[in-house]
């Protein structure tokens, strides 16, 4: 129950973010908070999932960053799955 | 008393080089102030300056150059001109003087340095000149903003932005410093009179004094042409720096100097430039595009000067040219969303007209950029003016101190977008590009106890860690915070139809 930052960003936005979330944060809650900054802001909105990838690979959507191991500043990067 | 004909005495007088016999060479001129780089004394005194002047020349020409941008000045305050002026123009020049005018007081810290510390007589001559004119630029940039304050209290960034910690003021100072404030004459001299100013300022004042002219920014446009003849001139102190270097085996340790400032100052040109011509100009002013200039005064005219000195292109041209496609229209894109951070007004530069010449000058614009503008476009329609508006901070470079943007095709970057990064003794440090990594990774030591803002904030520096924090450690307040130009008239314009003719 911790808050660590994070670096992230959606696939096809142009920056990378701080973005905040809680080491008990699912993945799709970690989704969520990026899309906050882009989705509809930058991105335009799809119809589809969100996935969070993190070191070139994808995670599943109830795993939990503690769980995971995503260290502070750790970098993400939030896909509309396929 | 008569005065003699300047033939008679300049060369006795220029060559003022000698021996010395009751102090060291390392006593006069220490390593940390002049790195001969094991160039030996004697070596430097064929140091030649192209252009040679007397002091009598210089106070004439300086005074005639003053009086006549003085004289323009004050025409143009007894007019309403400036109340005419484009509000995109207004942005461009208001970013302009706050990223430049207190810079050239330090230029003229680095020029002194040169005049006591140059390792030849005629170097030293020319710095003297240097100093007397970067002191003459920080005046002149701030006493014509000076004249504008009752126009917006963001002409007070002209003096106050260097004194601040916005992330624009730091990226320039870390940039500055790096070059002449914090930099032994030897490299001064490659880093600032030769990759700096003969390379890029052209761009920034020429290009400038062009726009500005079309612009009928006429204050504006003989103040920044006034100032590029006095650069030209002491300019000239990198290329026989260079020849000395060059001429002694030192030819691969001059590269690497200029390599790594190159790269620097494309970052902080992009950033300044980039935005004002391709985006603040007003569109029927814009003379050229960013690329086109970057292509003529960089890539032709400073690339074959530099070829004919034996030199070459940097091992990252290619990464180089491949953003002048890119780099700096991400730039403006983040400078415009997150503008409550900038002290200017940033005009978005995206009506149909403006989207249809990116397109015509950058193919591929309209599929790619275009596209973050649409999202923003229907927002400001809808009127939900809040999602333009930021929430959190870009990460930013260690090097560069400018926010990590990728290309917006993501194909250009292979799959992952992660940013560079590199531990070193412990603390992890993040990077836009390749050639940011490796000017950090050069020397280390030098940079590795700056903080960017978002280190400072994770650290707990910016207190209280919020939004309003972050604004107030910046010193941004709500009447200099950046709004849209022109109040978001673009994203209400309705597209010029097909075959009209331009106004």
């Amino acid at each position: 129950m911790a808050t660590i930052p994070l670096t992230a960003a959606h696939r096809e936005d142009f920056v990378i973010l701080l973005v905040l979330v809680d080491t008990e944060d699912s993945m799709e809650e970690v989704a969520a908070k990026v899309a906050a900054h882009t989705v509809g802001i930058r991105v335009p909105a799809k119809p589809a999932p969100l996935q969070v990838f993190w070191q070139g690979k994808p995670l599943p959507p109830t795993a939990k960053v503690a769980e995971v191991g995503i260290q502070p500043m750790d970098f993400v990067e939030v896909a509309y799955a396929e | 008393m008569p005065k003699l004909e300047r033939a008679a005495y300049y060369d006795l007088t220029r060559d003022m080089n000698w021996k010395l016999r009751y102090v060291s060479e390392e006593e006069a001129f220490p390593k940390e102030q002049s790195d001969s780089m094991g160039v030996p004394m004697e070596a430097w005194w064929s140091w030649d300056e192209p252009y040679k002047l007397t002091y009598r020349e210089y106070v004439h020409n300086q005074s005639e150059k003053d009086i006549s941008a003085y004289s323009v000045k004050a025409a143009i305050a007894r007019s309403s001109l400036f109340d005419r002026i484009d509000p995109g123009w207004k942005a461009a020049i208001i970013a302009h003087y706050g990223a430049i005018a207190i810079p050239e007081y330090l230029a003229s810290i680095g020029e002194a340095r040169m005049a006591r510390f140059g390792r030849a007589a005629a170097w030293r001559n020319m710095a003297t000149f240097g100093t007397l004119d970067e002191t003459r630029h920080g005046q002149i940039q701030l006493y014509f903003p000076h004249g504008l304050l009752d126009k917006s209290p963001q002409f007070d960034w002209a003096h106050k932005a260097f004194h601040t910690n916005e992330w624009g003021a730091i990226a320039a100072r870390h940039l500055f410093d790096d070059m002449f404030t914090a930099n032994d004459a030897v490299r001064t001299a490659l880093q600032l009179t030769f990759t700096f100013e003969t390379g890029f300022t052209n761009l920034q004042f020429l290009g400038m004094a062009a726009d500005a002219m079309h612009v009928g920014d006429v204050e504006f446009g003989a103040l920044i042409s006034s100032i590029q003849t006095d650069e030209s001139r002491h300019a000239q102190q990198g290329e026989p720096t260079l020849k000395v270097l060059v001429a002694n085996g030192k030819k691969e340790e001059a590269q690497k100097l200029v390599d790594l400032m190159f790269w620097r100052a494309w970052r902080i040109f992009a950033l300044l430039t980039g935005l004002s011509m391709d985006y603040y100009t007003p569109l029927e002013h814009r003379s050229m595009s960013f690329k086109e200039f970057m292509e003529e005064w960089i890539i032709r005219q400073f690339m074959d000067q530099f070829r004919d000195l034996g030199m070459e292109t940097p091992w990252y041209w290619d990464t180089f040219l491949a953003e002048l496609d890119w780099y700096h229209h991400g730039l403006h894109l983040g400078v415009w969303f997150w503008r409550p951070t900038v002290w200017w007004n940033p005009d978005a530069g995206v009506s149909p007209e403006e989207r249809e010449w990116l397109e015509a000058k950058y193919p591929g614009w309209n599929d790619t950029f275009g596209r973050y503008w649409d999202v923003i476009t229907e927002n400001v329609r809808q009127g939900a003016v809040e999602k333009t508006l930021p929430q959190t901070l870009p990460l930013l470079c260690n090097t560069c101190q400018i926010p990590i943007i990728i290309p917006s095709d993501p194909k250009r970057r292979g799959q992952s977008l992660e940013p560079y990064t590199l531990v070193y003794q412990g603390r992890k440090y993040h990077f836009c590009s390749e050639p940011c990594k490796w000017i950090f990774e050069s020397n280390p030591a030098r940079y590795a106890g700056h903080k960017t803002l978002v280190d400072r904030l994770l650290a707990g520096e910016i207190q209280p860690p919020t939004l309003e924090g972050i604004m107030a450690y910046m010193s941004m307040s709500p009447e200099v915070m950046g709004q849209d130009a022109t109040n978001f008239a673009w994203a209400f314009a309705t597209p010029r139809p097909k075959g009209m003719a331009a106004d």
